[in-house]
């Protein structure tokens, strides 16, 4: 059967070689991060953070996340201050903010899903930690829950996302008007799932027009050759139905979340603020 | 590791148990009095906090203010129930109000799902994320209030045992409930006081809760393993045990984190559990049950 799905990019999803997979996303987890690290490593010397903290919860897309930039920020010389995995269910956060705070780390990338991300802003925000950056794998996007949790604790606050709201790709702005239309809010702000959800209804429709069919085997071998346009982008995927884009950068600045990087994404809209406001 | 990050923990450990005294005080009292092991407390406890978090966001009323209206409400709500469900069955048989509870648990938590979603919630007020330096410890305000609210509590509790004339009857009805009959006491009107008061401190935890943890309709699954450790380790009925057994529980948790690894803390405590019910199944200061043959 041919599985086209918006939210299990974990390399365990791809672990077991199926061929009929299909991530719409774009780019698997382990390199979420990729943009986050790019920029920090862009930084000259003397802003460049000399540690980092890594409390995430033990979740397998978390755990890709965080390693993948982990790897890669310690072969630049950036060293390990902390690292700790949290199960699912924790919900005080008191002593993870204590020991992070105390391990001196200059910025943190938390690997989280959504309630763990607020609760450590609120853990850090409560002891006065400040790194110079902050980077989530999951929360952030989830813009207006984020902003009602924390307010203007959100300011400087880092995510990846392979969708913004004010995208600029094909059908995005339909997607957006249509979507408020269905879920009105005050924010008038669209969650990041909506999207991945829409892009994959994008895909199937795609495959199954120009295949003019349902079989499965049929999809699957045109997907495996074709770039679909969604309205996260042009996605494409390799022999296990892995993409091959690369996520955006976002940041939260004076209330909404802009894209902050790649440079000469269409979707840019700011610069990186650095070293992030404080709590 | 630092003596500054070890104090930190400490003192948040103090702080949290001092919460999980509160939380798990009416579970040992309902115990205590009739022998029933109130499966549905957690999820009462939640409950506590949705009230507040509505009280809150639609009427502007402070938590902490909510603590002290919902103590009513849940005196008059646990008096309900006991009278009309848990006295019944457990005058047939006590284990069916295993069940009971059991049941009352699942039917509160989706009455708050169906209610305010299965969304995470927090009771966010302008102090929440507030501290203030003593030397060189941060002490988070909410949680150094609910850490004072809940002893406060706990010592109105212990008082109300101590020193009332009601307190003497429940006490005597958890010694023993056939000699405290045989002295006149209304056996049937202190299990139904007693039940009432243990879900009305179970709801004015609840503010508190919302206001330091997370939380959504299934976190009372959570909450329910913990307080019943508490309960056991210190002593079933024991409210001395259950403020004890907190305290360790809290300092536990928060100090395994940082010397060992986050996935020890909760570990740590069962440890310790095990290693006390082998040398004591009665708990820390639990009694002894004597028993005819």
């Amino acid at each position: 059967m041919a599985f086209v799905e918006g939210a299990g990019g974990a390399p365990a999803v791809f672990q077991r070689k199926f061929k009929y997979i299909f991530f719409v996303q774009p780019a698997v987890a382990e390199k979420q991060a990729d943009p986050f690290v790019n920029y920090i490593l862009s930084l000259p010397a003397d802003q460049r953070p000399k540690s980092a903290a890594y409390p995430q919860q033990d979740d397998p897309f978390v755990s890709a996340t965080e390693d993948g930039a982990q790897a890669r920020l310690e072969a630049a010389g950036i060293k390990t201050a902390y690292k700790q995995v949290y199960p699912p269910t924790q919900t005080d956060f008191a002593s993870i903010a204590a020991a992070v705070k105390h391990s001196g780390a200059d910025i943190v990338l938390g690997g989280t899903i959504f309630d763990d991300a607020v609760a450590q802003v609120q853990a850090y925000s409560a002891i006065h930690y400040q790194p110079k950056a902050i980077y989530f794998t999951s929360g952030p996007s989830t813009t207006g829950p984020f902003k009602q949790a924390l307010a203007d604790k959100v300011s400087g606050i880092m995510t990846g996302d392979g969708w913004v709201q004010s995208s600029k790709e094909p059908g995005n702005a339909k997607f957006v008007a249509d979507y408020l239309k269905l879920f009105p809010n005050k924010d008038n702000l669209v969650p990041g799932e909506a999207a991945e959800g829409y892009s994959v209804g994008q895909v199937m429709a795609a495959a199954v027009k120009a295949t003019q069919s349902v079989d499965n085997t049929k999809i699957a071998n045109w997907l495996h050759a074709h770039k679909v346009s969604t309205v996260q982008g042009e996605i494409g995927w390799d022999e296990l139905g892995r993409p091959q884009g690369s996520y955006l950068l976002e940041q939260w600045q004076n209330g909404i979340v802009h894209v902050v990087a790649p440079k000469g994404d269409p979707n840019k809209d700011a610069d990186p603020v650095y070293p992030k406001p404080d709590w | 590791m630092s003596p500054g990050l070890l104090a930190q923990s400490l003192v948040l450990g103090i702080l949290t148990g001092g919460m999980y005294a509160l939380m798990a005080a009416g579970l040992t009292l309902i115990f205590g009095v009739m022998k029933v092991i109130n499966v549905a407390h957690a999820a009462i406890i939640v409950m506590g906090a949705y009230l507040s978090l509505t009280l809150f966001r639609h009427l502007g009323i402070d938590p902490l203010l909510s603590v002290l209206l919902l103590i009513p409400v849940f005196l008059a709500l646990g008096a309900l129930i006991q009278w009309s469900v848990v006295n019944r069955l457990a005058e047939r048989d006590i284990t069916l109000t295993v069940l009971m509870t059991f049941g009352f648990a699942i039917i509160l938590e989706g009455l708050q799902g169906a209610i305010w979603t299965s969304s995470y919630q927090g009771i966010k007020t302008g102090y929440s994320l507030e501290s203030f330096q003593l030397f060189t410890l941060y002490i988070p305000v909410v949680r150094l209030i609910s850490a004072g609210i809940s002893l406060l509590l706990l010592a109105g509790l212990y008082a109300l045992l101590t020193f009332t004339k009601l307190g003497r009857a429940i006490r005597a009805t958890i010694q023993n409930r056939t000699a405290a009959q045989l002295v006149g006491v209304d056996v049937r009107l202190v299990t139904t006081v007693s039940f009432a008061i243990g879900i009305a401190i179970a709801g004015a935890a609840g503010p508190l809760l919302g206001m330091l943890f997370t939380f959504y309709p299934a976190t009372h699954w959570l909450w329910i393993g913990k307080l019943l450790a508490i309960v056991v380790l210190g002593g079933l009925g024991s409210l001395r045990g259950a403020f004890v057994a907190a305290m360790l529980l809290g300092i536990a948790e928060q100090v395994t984190s940082v010397t060992l690894a986050l996935g020890w803390a909760p570990m740590i405590f069962y440890v310790f559990l095990f290693g006390v019910l082998v040398v004591r199944p009665q708990g820390l200061f639990g009694a002894v049950e004597r028993q005819s043959l």
